[in-house]
């Protein structure tokens, strides 16, 4: 564990930087202060300090820690011509100036914390020193929750300053609740901001996360590209990256347990992941939906504009009463229907239409037929949309609600997904996790879910949809269940402020200029804005509710391959046949299955359909004779015979005078 | 020196009791609401080596070539009054040196710091005796301005204050002359640039190691065409090297050097006079290439300008710098 103790810095003496100075003009208030120092002080945006106050208070001499948040420099020059006159405007001959004029580094600091807190007074005109490992703790508040009896601190970085390194910790309370909760990044894309920010948090929650706090585990949706589908794959680390997991006690290694989850493709024999090279196929599985699973939430991919209050309510007839139960209905002759997929429904409907346009009837049970119509039409429609994540058969393959593992990564695929389909996703995953976590029956105490791109589901504005409505339920209520955002986006102005405004933690990678000239950054000094918008790859400025002002630090770029890179390394396997697709994932529960003992499927008596069922059934069923357990799903093949052709009857010729006749 | 506490209103206040009436401090000091009384004169001098007063140009700097000037010395004071007794004024002065070396082409302050003194100015006879013992015994020196030239009684005040103001002077020259000889008495080979006229010490002129430069010009040092040729040096000349004799002081060796065109200025502009001891040019087998050498180094003070100060034609930037220090330390001095 790094050491925040008064000891590790305690060899070292309190490196003198400057002096507090202010003038009428500008003054010094209780939460900020101006300070000059020497030319060659290694003071920057950023950089924390400490002032010894002057005057002993109660008997006490005040300490005030601040940050510096901006900085300028300037000489005794009254206008820039004297400086012009001086070398009669070559600029050769400054360098041959004997003097450098006297030249001044006045910097502004926000108070961070005085110490004592009370009186709170301006700061004093005292010296200022840069801020020690000692400092930091206690100039960020970090002193409260990393002692030994109670730690909660979960490392985030390391702040680094006059060649010290510093760690820097988030309050596990306020990260991952009850006290505060949520965490939200905002950055440009393609600098591996925000994933890695992520993957390496995560990595930092999984390694300190106090055991007294209970299990944690996460839920990851990948969104774009390949970014999230190589967790468990370890990356090359330099040097200075792994003496920071070093420094942070936080193994420098990949995700020890990571399940994907991805739908099938439309066709629906391979799955819609990117990670579908078969050298990473043992711990992908398909997320697939019964029919049942998608009606739940068949509002998610309804208009609300669209769907009247008696469509509602035929939705919820259907829902009720038709499908996954026996159905049958006077009008449609009291046949037996027990529908259990889209198939099933279309063909429901059909029956429905017809018998009532036979019947010359306008209404069925209270609804009208054009209601029933539209009803069709719109359902129907979610199996085009959602192809690949419907099952055939009614039955579901998912997430394993119920028995989530400590410290486990769940990433749900849905990159490749039309937009609908991933709204149906998110909106039934997370109504399922809330679900459990409600009834503590999840098999975790704490969920981080991870969303980016969430401009796109929780916009500012946009139409109210049921995705939106939910992240800001999680935003607002999911810290007392246990259910925890990390959201992400490039544009923080975007997303709802309730989204935003929630989350206790928010980072910020090196931002786009534009966004900052928004309202919600008129709070951040222009300095830091214009750090914000040049910061390197794996910095990060980090407000937290213990840090009273923003804070820099830096992080490793995560133990984990990035998505390039894993695609790179792992390229997706060439689109398999349907025989290599099942024989694929079967022997993800039979390793020694081969082709040929299941060839007898694939001669051509039975259909893609059929095949894929027993394959489903099997693997959610995981027989422990997986081959006998496949074959016995096909029906019983009637061998075959030679039939012997009826002799052909001759034709009668052609009467005469047939007119017909040519 | 400078490290007792400075004089405080109040305590002057105390001191005062009802005998004297107390003045306030603000307005401009002494230095700058009494005009100057200095009379403007020539004299000619012996010339060291030119049989007739010339100009002769001077090389300009090498780049590359480290500084000529290792540190520079100047002083600062500040009078005001602060009591009348009658019409007898009590002024309070105070006064400050420091020498700034030059370290990587910046200036930083040399030695101890910066030394500085202040006094209450007063002719004592003039004063009741119990009034100098309460003023005395503030802790702030009590310097006699009685003059045997000018009796009090007869004496307009504002010729005491004139006194004062020169008593006043004569502390500041003596913390810059000790200064300079804290500078020769120092180990190294670095020169010092003193603002103004070498100093009377033995130990300065010997050390060979400080250097005047006199920026005003009361007393030109020239008469007829001798002076005719000063006024019209050009920019990056220097005239003969004359010799400058007082009763005060050895001999010393000075020339004219032109730091800048004066254009359309008066011909004093941009034009100083250089004091050097004078072995440091008779030691010399060439004294001529010596002066040329020394005036390299002045006019290369000339940068960067010393502006927004009105004497920015002949002050040297190390001198504004050793006066923006006295000023930032001592709080507001006058020049």
């Amino acid at each position: 564990m790094s050491d925040t103790s008064p000891a590790s810095s305690a060899v070292l003496p309190p490196r003198l930087l400057g002096r507090v100075v202010a003038t009428e003009r500008r003054p010094n208030t209780p939460h900020e202060f101006h300070f000059w120092t020497a030319l060659d002080s290694p003071v920057g945006i950023g950089t924390i300090v400490r002032v010894e106050g002057t005057h002993a208070i109660e008997g006490r001499l005040p300490q005030i820690y601040g940050v510096v948040t901006d900085g300028m420099s300037y000489s005794d020059l009254a206008t820039p011509l004297h400086d012009v006159i001086s070398f009669d405007a070559d600029p050769a001959r400054a360098v041959e100036s004997p003097t450098e004029r006297a030249e001044i580094r006045l910097y502004t600091a926000a108070v961070l914390r005085h110490v004592p807190d009370e009186p709170l007074q301006p700061v004093p005109m005292g010296r200022v020193f840069l801020g020690d490992d000692q400092d930091v703790s206690v100039a960020l508040r970090m002193d409260a929750y990393l002692r030994d009896e109670a730690r909660t601190g979960i490392p985030v970085g390391i702040y680094r300053a006059g060649g010290m390194e510093s760690p820097i910790y988030l309050d596990a309370d306020f990260l991952l609740g009850p006290e505060a909760a949520h965490l939200n990044i905002t950055g440009v894309s393609g600098l591996a901001t925000k994933t890695s920010a992520v993957e390496w948090l995560l990595a930092s929650i999984f390694a300190h996360f106090p055991a007294s706090k209970g299990s944690v585990a996460a839920v990851c949706f990948n969104v774009k590209g390949p970014d999230l589908c190589f967790l468990d794959q370890p990356a090359a680390l330099e040097e200075q990256d792994r003496r920071i997991y070093e420094r942070l006690d936080i193994p420098a290694k990949p995700f020890p347990r990571v399940q994907y989850y991805a739908p099938y493709k439309a066709r629906g024999f391979t799955l819609n992941t990117l990670r579908s090279n078969p050298a990473l196929q043992h711990n992908v599985s398909p997320l697939t939906w019964g029919l049942r699973e998608v009606m739940q939430f068949a509002e998610v991919l309804l208009t609300k504009d669209d769907i009247d209050a008696k469509a509602d309510a035929l939705i919820d007839f259907v829902g009720s009463r038709v499908v996954d139960v026996p159905f049958s209905d006077a009008l449609l002759g009291n046949r037996q229907y027990t529908v259990r997929s889209f198939a099933d429904l279309d063909t429901f409907f059909r029956d429905l239409i017809d018998a009532m346009e036979g019947a010359n009837r306008e209404q069925w049970r209270t609804h009208h037929v054009a209601t029933i119509r539209k009803v069709r039409n719109r359902l129907v429609n979610i199996a085009t949309r959602c192809e690949g994540l419907v099952t055939n058969d009614g039955q579901s393959s998912d997430l394993p609600f119920g028995s989530f593992e400590d410290r486990a990564v769940y990433v749900i695929d849905v990159a490749n997904l039309e937009e609908d389909a991933q709204d149906l996703i998110f909106a039934r995953v997370v109504s399922k996790l809330r679900e459990f976590l409600e009834r503590r029956t999840l098999g975790v105490d704490h969920l981080v879910v991870f969303v980016d791109e969430l401009n796109k589901y929780a916009p500012t504005d946009g139409p109210e949809t049921y995705v939106r409505k939910m992240l800001l339920d999680i935003a607002e209520r999911g810290r007392y269940l246990g259910l925890v955002l990390f959201s992400a986006q490039q544009f923080r102005s975007q997303v709802h402020r309730r989204v935003v405004g929630n989350s206790g933690t928010a980072i910020y990678g090196r931002m786009d200029p534009d966004e900052l000239a928004t309202p919600g950054y008129s709070g951040i000094g222009a300095s830091t804005k214009i750090k914000l918008a040049t910061l390197a790859k794996g910095q990060l400025m980090v407000r937290h509710p213990h840090f009273a002002q923003p804070i820099f630090v830096r992080f490793p770029r995560p133990a984990v391959l990035s998505g390039r890179e894993g695609a790179e390394r792992f390229p997706q396997g060439a689109e398999p046949t349907l025989q290599e697709a099942v024989l694929r994932q079967l022997r993800g529960l039979d390793p020694h299955l081969t082709m040929a003992s299941i060839a007898i499927a694939f001669e051509g008596v039975y259909g893609e359909d059929e095949i894929l069922r027993a394959r489903d059934r099997t693997l959610r069923e995981r027989p422990t004779d997986v081959k006998a357990y496949f074959l016995s799903q096909f029906r019983s093949v009637v061998a075959s015979r030679s039939a012997t052709p009826t002799p052909a009857r001759q034709l009668r010729p052609t009467p005469l005078g047939d007119p017909y006749a040519t | 020196m400078g490290h007792r506490h400075q004089l405080t209103a109040r305590a002057l206040r105390e001191a005062l009791g009802g005998v004297a009436r107390a003045v306030g401090s603000s307005g401009a000091s002494l230095e700058v609401v009494l005009p100057a009384q200095e009379a403007a004169h020539t004299r000619a001098s012996a010339l060291l080596h030119d049989a007739t007063m010339r100009a002769h140009a001077v090389a300009p700097s090498t780049p590359g070539v480290g500084a000529g000037f290792g540190a520079f010395l100047d002083g600062v004071q500040e009078s005001r009054v602060v009591a009348y007794v009658g019409t007898i004024p009590i002024v309070h002065g105070r006064v400050g040196a420091v020498v700034r070396a030059r370290v990587d082409r910046r200036l930083v302050t040399w030695g101890d710091g910066a030394r500085t003194d202040d006094a209450l100015y007063l002719p004592v006879a003039a004063v009741p005796a119990h009034l100098v013992d309460a003023l005395v015994a503030t802790g702030c020196p009590v310097i006699d301005t009685d003059d045997d030239a000018l009796p009090v009684e007869e004496a307009h005040p504002r010729q005491l204050l004139r006194r004062a103001v020169h008593l006043v002077q004569r502390g500041r020259e003596a913390l810059e002359h000790a200064l300079a000889e804290a500078w020769s008495a120092a180990p190294g080979d670095a020169t010092l640039y003193i603002d103004g006229g070498l100093p009377p010490s033995a130990g300065v002129l010997r050390s060979g190691r400080v250097i005047g430069v006199i920026k005003s010009h009361h007393t030109l040092y020239a008469v007829g065409p001798a002076l005719a040729t000063v006024m019209s040096l050009g920019a990056g000349e220097r005239s003969s090297v004359f010799v400058v004799e007082t009763r005060w002081r050895e001999p010393v060796a000075s020339w004219y050097v032109r730091l800048r065109a004066p254009g359309h200025h008066d011909p004093l502009w941009g034009l100083v006079r250089v004091e050097c001891p004078l072995p440091l040019l008779t030691g010399q087998a060439d004294p001529d290439a010596a002066a040329d050498r020394l005036s390299t180094n002045v006019i290369a003070e000339a940068s960067p300008l010393s502006l927004p100060d009105a004497r920015w034609d002949t002050m040297a930037y190390g001198i504004r710098d050793c006066e923006v220090y006295l000023r930032a330390t001592l709080g507001r001095l006058a020049t």
